[in-house]
């Protein structure tokens, strides 16, 4: 049993060994297993957390991307915007994919507002071809270039010229249209503009031209209205006051007058004729030409014609010539109640108006303060191809010989020019007319009136004149008409006959003719005899109107200016007034 | 003579081991051994070395989700594997699917077999583990390394040294049984320093080179490391248990003995390591893992 007792206790102690060592492998790769999972725990965050820093440098790449996006969209938009052209994308549903600056601002809408949309959600017609250009061009892919076309703007119809491409992926697939307009509307307005423009000047050049043919003429025609008022009047004063030709010779009188004024209109046209200028009332001077016998004559024609004024009481003065204005105002409101044969209504209206901006019709303006002279009527209006010549000389509408010369409007379009000032009308056939007048305010006021004088005023008391003048008939009135005014007259044909006479006989005044043929002319015929009579006193009689040369004589002494043809009056006045100074100084 | 002859032979196997398909594996291998040796590496840097070679990762998955591991969930990613079997599970698959490249192909000859030679050194690593875990209580990561890599030298010289290596084979087969006699005899060197030289060219850590080197005589250095005494007691105790090929002569006990007393390990232990290491060999057999072309 012993063995076996060994036996048992060795097995025993093998089975023990084997145990013990069981136990210390187990309990060793328990411990290991604890580490391990400690480890696996932490290596799990740290993978994971791997995977984090991953999702960061993905996300990271992605904005990365999205802001290079975001700059080349950018820098897109900028390129668009900085076009002077209108650009548009839109995807084949027809809505707004992208546009440009000027095309929201032309819409006046937001960019935002517009993307994404279709010009009906816009409320919005786009174009006259504009669907159906654009429906062609994705159908076929080829562009349709240089479309004119009409868009309905913000600030109204607006004329384009317009581009349509397709719009492809890098792929060349279509994905849309794109669009590139081009407002021509400036551009059309301009080239109209620049037409008118075109016929102002050759309207002004063909005027010049019969302003220098009439100013010729005119200057005859005074030469030959001189004695003939000169000597109604001296006729006039030496008829016995029941004499039955007092009627007939006043007649010639009144007609030589009418004529001369017809002459000044003339001269007027030819730019030579502008008077001296004074602060005028132009309110005063619509009120009287309304209270005139000539109106009240032009009444009695047209009874189915009323009369409306509105004239600002606060109106500005304006420096000119009152007879140039009063023809304007008369020749305008003439033509008014004459476009009215069936009745209508004639309104005179003034008012100030501040101009800084060209005025229809006109190319530039003079900044500044301006009074508007505007006469409307109800009549039958202007046909448009008559308004640009409507101011031409002789032209008219008018049956002929039953009023006007065919000057009335010519002379008005003068005057306002020889003022700086500008007119323009608006007139529709059978819808009536309106012209306005704007003339350079002056803040002077008015000069008052001069009264009429009477004869005594300007009477002499037996001075001696010398009349220097080429013309025989010139003399001859001249000498008679001094002589009836107490003056001792003597006279010369000539300029160097004038210095001769004047070097041999001291004369108290000259009266001298600014224009003679061949030899000297009035400026130089008084500088010689400056020369010798220094201050030597004189009066200017000129068919012309005052010339360089009249500034010229004036500057070297003489004196007043007399426009011929002259009356008693104004002659007599002018010399008293010189010879007046003479005493003075 | 006899050294340089030895130097010439070891020199040129060594130059077409580089040349080779061989060295194919030294990225990873060297990879993962380093991930093992040094503990400030990371998960990361493991996964991000197996992910580089697709194929490695495909097997190591395949193998991750079989039942040996016992995973829970599907596992599809390398990180899952991590996860769910486990940092050092998925080294030691790394490392394992990485070698077995190497032994595939070759040939059969005189009762040798890459894949008989595979099976052992599958056997040898996880025995090496198995005596660092649970008798030194060490993880055991290196020594299922050391044990997976300690007979490369004999791929090498079949692949490289064909002609040599069949003298080898047939001198072996013939007389001693003992393979490392037979090298020597013929080219001067035998396996163990083969396996050596190439680790050193690979830059494995030198406590791995030396196991290599020394797994046949682990007493030969002046002091016996943990790493050196394990492989070789694993690669002892593994022959005597017929697990896989053998390339030496169960003789020599008295070295392994003396081998075991200084490691301090009971022979009683290595009964119960090794039946331990027959039960997962014989599961990795039916699960395929030493079948031709795995």
């Amino acid at each position: 049993m012993a063995p076996d007792k060994d036996q048992i206790i060795s097995e025993l102690r093998d089975r023990i060994e084997s145990l013990e060592i069981r136990l210390r492998h187990l309990t060793n790769d328990h411990r290991l297993m604890q580490d391990e999972h400690q480890t696996a725990v932490s290596k799990y965050l740290e993978v994971f957390g791997a995977m984090e820093r991953l999702v960061a440098e993905r996300t990271e790449a992605l904005a990365r991307s999205q802001q290079f996006l975001e700059q080349k969209s950018q820098e897109l938009q900028m390129m668009l915007d900085s076009s002077p052209a209108m650009i548009f994308y839109k995807d084949t549903a027809g809505r707004y994919v992208r546009v440009n600056k000027l095309f929201a601002e032309t819409l006046d809408l937001k960019i935002t507002s517009i993307i994404g949309r279709r010009d009906s959600e816009l409320g919005w017609g786009m174009t006259e071809h504009g669907a159906e250009d654009e429906r062609r061009v994705m159908e076929t892919g080829s562009p349709i270039l240089k479309r004119s076309d009409r868009m309905l703007a913000s600030k109204g119809t607006l004329d384009i010229t317009i581009d349509r491409f397709p719009y492809r992926d890098i792929h060349g697939a279509i994905l849309g249209v794109m669009g590139f307009a081009v407002d021509v509307t400036e551009a059309a307005r301009a080239a109209e503009e620049r037409r008118i423009l075109e016929d102002q000047l050759h309207r002004a050049q063909k005027m010049e031209s019969l302003g220098v043919l009439a100013g010729g003429v005119a200057h005859d025609l005074n030469n030959r209205f001189t004695p003939l008022i000169g000597y109604a009047e001296l006729v006039l004063l030496q008829l016995p006051p029941g004499s039955p030709l007092r009627a007939s010779i006043d007649k010639i009188r009144r007609s030589a007058e009418d004529a001369a004024e017809i002459v000044q209109d003339l001269l007027t046209l030819a730019r030579r004729g502008v008077p001296k200028k004074e602060p005028l009332s132009i309110n005063k001077i619509i009120a009287e030409y309304l209270e005139s016998p000539d109106f009240s004559a032009l009444r009695e024609l047209y009874p189915g014609v009323t009369v409306e004024t509105a004239l600002d009481p606060n109106l500005l003065s304006v420096c000119g010539s009152k007879s140039h204005l009063s023809k304007t105002i008369m020749n305008l409101a003439r033509n008014a109640v004459e476009a009215m044969p069936h009745g209508g209504t004639l309104k005179i209206s003034t008012r100030n108006r501040y101009l800084d901006t060209p005025i229809p019709g006109c190319d530039s303006i003079r900044e500044g303060d301006y009074v508007v002279i505007t006469v409307a009527d109800t009549g039958v209006g202007i046909a448009r191809e008559d308004r640009k010549r409507i101011f031409e000389p002789f032209f008219t509408k008018k049956a002929m010989g039953r009023s006007g010369s065919g000057l009335g409007m010519a002379v008005v379009w003068g005057a306002v020019r020889d003022h700086d000032g500008y007119i323009d009308l608006d007139s529709e056939p059978g819808a009536g007319a309106e012209f306005r007048v704007y003339l350079p305010a002056t803040r002077q006021p008015e000069a008052p009136p001069p009264g009429r004088a009477p004869l005594t005023e300007y009477e002499g008391s037996g001075q001696s004149v010398l009349v220097v003048d080429d013309a025989e008939p010139q003399r001859e009135v001249a000498s008679q008409i001094l002589e009836r005014l107490g003056y001792k007259v003597a006279a010369v044909s000539s300029g160097e006959e004038a210095v001769d006479f004047v070097r041999k006989h001291a004369v108290d005044a000259l009266l001298l003719d600014m224009i003679m043929e061949g030899g000297m002319d009035g400026c130089e015929t008084y500088r010689r005899i400056a020369e010798f009579r220094p201050g030597q006193r004189a009066v200017i009689v000129s068919g012309y109107a005052e010339t360089d040369r009249v500034r010229e004589a004036q500057r070297l002494g003489a004196g007043a200016y007399v426009k011929k043809p002259y009356t008693m009056e104004n002659l007599g006045l002018a010399l008293k007034a010189e010879l007046a100074k003479v005493t003075t100084s | 003579m006899a050294t340089l002859c030895k130097g010439e032979v070891l020199e040129r196997l060594l130059d077409r081991v580089d040349r080779s398909e061989l060295s194919s594996i030294k990225t990873i291998v060297a990879g993962i051994i380093q991930v093992i040796n040094d503990p400030s590496s990371t998960a990361k840097q493991l996964r991000d070395l197996i992910e580089n070679d697709p194929g490695l990762s495909v097997r190591i998955l395949r193998r991750a989700n079989s039942a040996y591991y016992g995973a829970r969930a599907r596992i599809s990613e390398i990180q899952q594997a991590i996860v769910w079997i486990g940092f050092s599970a998925v080294k030691e698959l790394a490392l394992s699917q990485k070698v077995c490249e190497i032994f595939r192909g070759g040939r059969s000859l005189n009762g040798y077999s890459p894949l008989e030679l595979w099976k052992h050194s599958i056997a040898v690593a996880h025995c090496a583990k198995l005596i660092y875990r649970r008798e030194f209580c060490l993880s055991g990561e290196d020594a299922y390394a050391a044990g997976l890599l300690h007979d490369m030298g004999i791929i090498a010289e079949d692949q490289h040294l064909s002609e040599e290596f069949e003298s080898v084979l047939a001198i072996w087969d013939a007389g001693t049984r003992d393979l490392r006699k037979a090298e020597t005899q013929v080219m001067g060197f035998d396996h163990a320093a083969a396996g050596a030289e190439i680790g050193r060219r690979w830059l494995f850590p030198d406590t791995l080179c030396a196991a290599i080197e020394r797994h046949h005589e682990p007493r030969r250095a002046e002091t016996l490391s943990a790493l050196t005494g394990a492989v070789a007691v694993a690669d002892f105790f593994c022959q005597k248990a017929e697990l896989g090929f053998g390339d030496a002569s169960t003789g020599d006990a008295a070295t392994i003995t003396a081998c075991m007393t200084d490691l301090g390990i009971k022979p009683k232990a290595m009964d119960l390591l090794i039946e331990d290491v027959r039960e997962d060999l014989d599961r990795m057999q039916e699960e395929g893992w030493f079948d031709d072309g795995s």
